[in-house]
């Protein structure tokens, strides 16, 4: 799989095909990070699982909340303090909010979330009426 | 600064490089001067310490490591799979290859490359003659 930023913008384009909306940065007086984190977002059966990628960032400053069909993360990520001289930098540092429309609802008091190796993986079951269901035919 | 970025540099790029038939992904890295030394901290989202290796071998610093992520499931929207990471930086004799240490923190690789001892900057003291 690649990570390169055109990879990214052109699944962007794709997702708002099927998803409705995928946001960039959040807007607001704090220092804004300079690459919102990448997310995978895959539906398997009855429920949805993120994946994002935001390495070093202390779980308890992560903020996962959903609206309707609006799944939000927020954070921040502090730089390294005392490190003055600075030859080279390429990683991001600040805050930053991604926003992905779900293609359906979720039950909100069963969200889990786990934090691993500098992924953060959000498991979201869908709500009832949301779920796969059998139709069965009758026959006359 | 220039004569530091010289002597200790990095030799990959951003983007996805094709090495032996093998897509590796360029590690983002922070590279910092600090007193006898200097700090790397590279971003290496989804890998373990068990899946990480860092070497040295004439003056190179290579650090390699593999991120497993994915899941099962129809992926819907996807910026980033598992991926072999691979980042290369030239350190030259100014490092103390012995002393290099270490640590692996929530996805986030932190090494401190100390300044070998020839490379100290020292002072001559100049003896009285008579």
């Amino acid at each position: 799989m690649l990570f390169n930023n055109d990879f990214h913008r052109s699944f962007n384009d794709l997702s708002r095909l099927t998803l409705g909306e995928v946001s960039g940065p959040w807007f607001n007086s704090r220092r804004i990070a300079d690459a919102p984190p990448r997310l995978n977002l895959y539906e398997d059966g009855d429920r949805f699982v993120l994946e994002a990628a935001v390495p070093g960032i202390s779980p308890d400053s992560l903020n996962i909340k959903v609206e309707d069909n609006l799944l939000t993360i927020e954070g921040e990520r502090s730089a390294p303090e005392g490190m003055d001289k600075v030859i080279q930098a390429e990683r991001s540092f600040g805050s930053f909010a991604r926003k992905i429309r779900l293609s359906g609802h979720v039950d909100r008091d069963a969200i889990q979330a786990e934090y691993e190796n500098g992924i953060l993986t959000v498991t979201l079951p869908k709500a009832e009426e949301a779920k796969p269901r059998q139709i069965e035919v009758k026959v006359k | 600064m220039k004569e530091k970025n010289e002597s200790l540099s990095t030799t990959s790029t951003c983007a996805p490089v094709e090495e032996k038939k093998k897509f590796y992904v360029s590690a983002d890295a922070d590279l910092y001067e600090i007193e006898n030394g200097w700090i790397i901290e590279a971003d290496l989202p989804g890998a373990s310490r068990g899946d990480l290796s860092i070497q040295v071998d004439q003056g190179v610093l290579t650090l390699q490591a593999e991120a497993r992520t994915g899941r099962a499931g129809r992926p819907f929207h996807q910026e980033f799979g598992p991926a072999t990471y691979l980042r290369r930086f030239r350190v030259g004799d100014r490092v103390d290859a012995e002393g290099i240490s270490a640590q692996l923190v929530n996805g986030v690789l932190t090494l401190h490359l100390p300044l070998a001892e020839k490379a100290r900057p020292r002072v001559i003291e100049i003896k009285a003659n008579g």
